[in-house]
Order: C-alpha cells, then sequence, then structure tokens
C-alpha cells in the first residue's frame, strides 16, 4: 500500500513522494512513513496502516498548505469515501493528527499529518 | 491491481436516506420519489430481530418448530441531524418561519423507508432497504466541552421496522458489483423503492 500511496500522493501533489525516507538534499522533500500496522484480534485480512505524511520546505506555509492538502486527499470523510489509490479493495482513511511541526532548523521546517488507512494488509 | 478481492466481511456504515411512505395497505404500498438524508456523518446501526419461537408437539415428539418474525429494531447513532428532518421522523410541528420544533405527548410518527449501505474489502457495496419503519425513540448525548473537545454529541434514533402490510416483506438486501478501478460502487439501487400496486392495477 506504501507504494500506491507514494504513487498516487505524487500524481496529485506533481512531485516526488519518497517511501520511508526523508533524503538529506534536497531541502524541499516530502516522505510517506509507515509507523504501526494493525489488525483485528481475528485476521480477516485486512487491516490498519498508520502512516505519516511528512514535508519539509523553507517555507513554513508552504509545507503546512501541502500537509493540509495531503490531510483532505486522504480523508474519506462522513460517508467513506474510498481513497482511489492504485490498489487491490477498498481503502479509508482517517486523519489522526492535523499537520504540526516535527523539526525546525535554521534552513527547513518539517511538518507533518498522519492518518490511518484502512484496507487489505 | 492484481489478483482478485476475496474479502467479504462488511465494515463501516453510510448512505444513510429515507423516503415517506404515501401508501402502506392491504393492496397498496408506495413512497415519495425523493430520497431524504437522514442526518449527517452515520456513525452506528445495531439490529435486533424479535421474533417468537413455537414448537408443536406430535405423538412422538416434535411435530413442527420454527419462528415468528414479529419486528425489527435498528439503533442509529449520527453526528448531525436537522430539526426539519427530526420533525419529519417524529411527526412533530416544525415551523419553518420560526425554525422551532415543537413535540407533542400525543404525536405519531409517521412510517418511513429506511435505506443504508455497508462497504465490503473489494470495494462493493451491502444495501439495504427496509420498507416499513418507525422511529420511536431518539436520545442525545450532552458532554461539556473538555479538553479536547473532538467527540460530538451524538443522536442515537431507535426505529422499528415491520413487514409491510401488502406482501409482509421486511427489507431486500443486495450487493453492488465491484466498481472498476478508481471508481466507486454504484449504490444507485438505493435512490428507488419500487411501489407495489394490485396485479393488473
Amino acid at each position: 500500500m506504501m507504494a500506491a500511496l507514494s504513487t498516487y500522493l505524487e500524481e496529485e501533489l506533481g512531485k516526488t513522494v519518497h517511501i520511508d525516507n526523508m533524503p538529506d538534499q534536497p531541502v524541499e522533500c516530502s516522505a510517506v512513513f509507515l509507523w504501526n500496522h494493525t489488525v483485528g484480534r481475528m485476521n480477516d485480512g485486512s487491516g490498519t496502516r498508520y502512516i505519516q505524511y511528512r514535508v519539509r520546505s523553507s517555507d513554513y506555509n508552504k509545507a503546512m498548505v501541502e500537509a493540509k492538502r495531503v490531510a483532505n486527499l486522504l480523508d474519506s470523510g462522513l460517508d467513506e469515501r474510498l481513497i482511489p489509490l492504485p490498489y487491490d479493495g477498498a481503502v479509508i482513511g482517517r486523519v489522526r493528527r492535523m499537520p504540526i511541526v516535527l523539526n525546525r532548523d535554521p534552513k527547513a521546517v518539517t511538518v507533518y499529518t498522519e492518518i490511518a488507512m484502512i484496507g487489505l494488509n | 491491481m492484481s489478483e482478485t478481492v476475496k474479502r467479504k466481511a462488511l465494515k463501516g456504515f453510510a448512505d444513510l436516506g429515507f423516503f415517506l411512505i404515501s401508501k402502506n395497505d392491504k393492496e397498496n404500498y408506495a413512497v415519495t420519489p425523493e430520497k431524504l438524508a437522514l442526518g449527517v456523518g452515520a456513525r452506528s446501526c445495531t439490529r435486533d430481530e424479535t421474533r417468537e419461537e413455537y414448537q408443536i408437539p406430535g405423538d412422538d415428539g416434535i411435530y413442527a418448530m420454527g419462528s415468528d418474525y414479529k419486528f425489527t429494531t435498528l439503533n442509529v447513532s449520527v453526528n448531525e441531524i436537522e430539526l426539519e428532518t427530526l420533525g419529519t421522523l417524529l411527526g412533530a410541528d416544525y415551523d419553518n418561519a420560526t425554525k422551532v420544533l415543537r413535540e407533542l405527548a400525543n404525536q405519531t410518527a409517521p412510517e418511513i423507508a429506511m435505506v443504508f449501505s455497508m462497504l465490503r474489502m473489494d470495494q462493493s457495496k451491502r444495501m439495504f432497504k427496509y420498507f416499513a419503519v418507525t422511529l420511536t425513540n431518539y436520545t442525545h448525548d450532552g458532554k461539556a466541552l473538555l479538553d479536547t473537545g473532538n467527540e460530538v454529541n451524538q443522536y442515537t434514533l431507535t426505529f422499528q421496522c415491520k413487514g409491510r402490510d401488502v406482501d409482509g416483506a421486511v427489507r431486500d438486501t443486495k450487493d453492488s458489483e465491484i466498481p472498476a478501478p478508481g471508481q466507486m460502487a454504484d449504490i444507485s439501487w438505493l435512490d428507488t423503492i419500487e411501489a407495489v400496486a394490485p396485479s393488473g392495477g
């Protein structure tokens, strides 16, 4: 699913989205990280992946706007809209944390948002 | 996309709506054509079936056994519901001019038809139509806003469902087709409820 997620976001954002890796360069950079993957007590073949979308930029506002856009793209909303990932089966996204600052240094700020992605394992 | 997804367990709850019933008697059943939204943000739905079991004894044991359907109870929680919609479901007075919902002790809730869907992991949806439903009770939470304020005060609506008079049908259930990649399941089956009229009528 991480590859599908990266592909989907790259198409929507028109930029490279790395997977589980944030290169040192360039400064303007984005990535998705998988930090947990849970299944039900009786595994029915589906599970929930907890992902972070991180965006690093020299411009705080630019990073925030992009992270908010991703949070909206991956939110299934009140009517359980399927997230159109190039991936087998239904995928539902639930935002768990709206964008906040993860890290700040003299040259850049890194913002992240957290989303739970429910789908096939 | 590769192999066909075989996971069929139901997940989720959405597409909640209702129709007003215009006729429900021994010869006719019809609903108004417009499907109305039943609240915003369907949260949960639990179903209880009430049946009465029976056994008919015979000379050398039980001659026959089974159960008679009585009614179904649906408890539905929603995040939001408009007062006008609540008034319609309760049979209460909602004044469009003053925007006041007045509930009376002797009001009678009308019969409605209710529809909703549940998701399957192959992207199809299981769709439900209940033909004769009455709102019998409703409650809502009231929680002071604490540290996060992330929870909403849900409305929980209790519906009683029975068989419609014309043929005893309680509900129809149908699975949608698996949609093409990038498409949503076709749930247009939930947009209409067919009328029943006397044959030749």
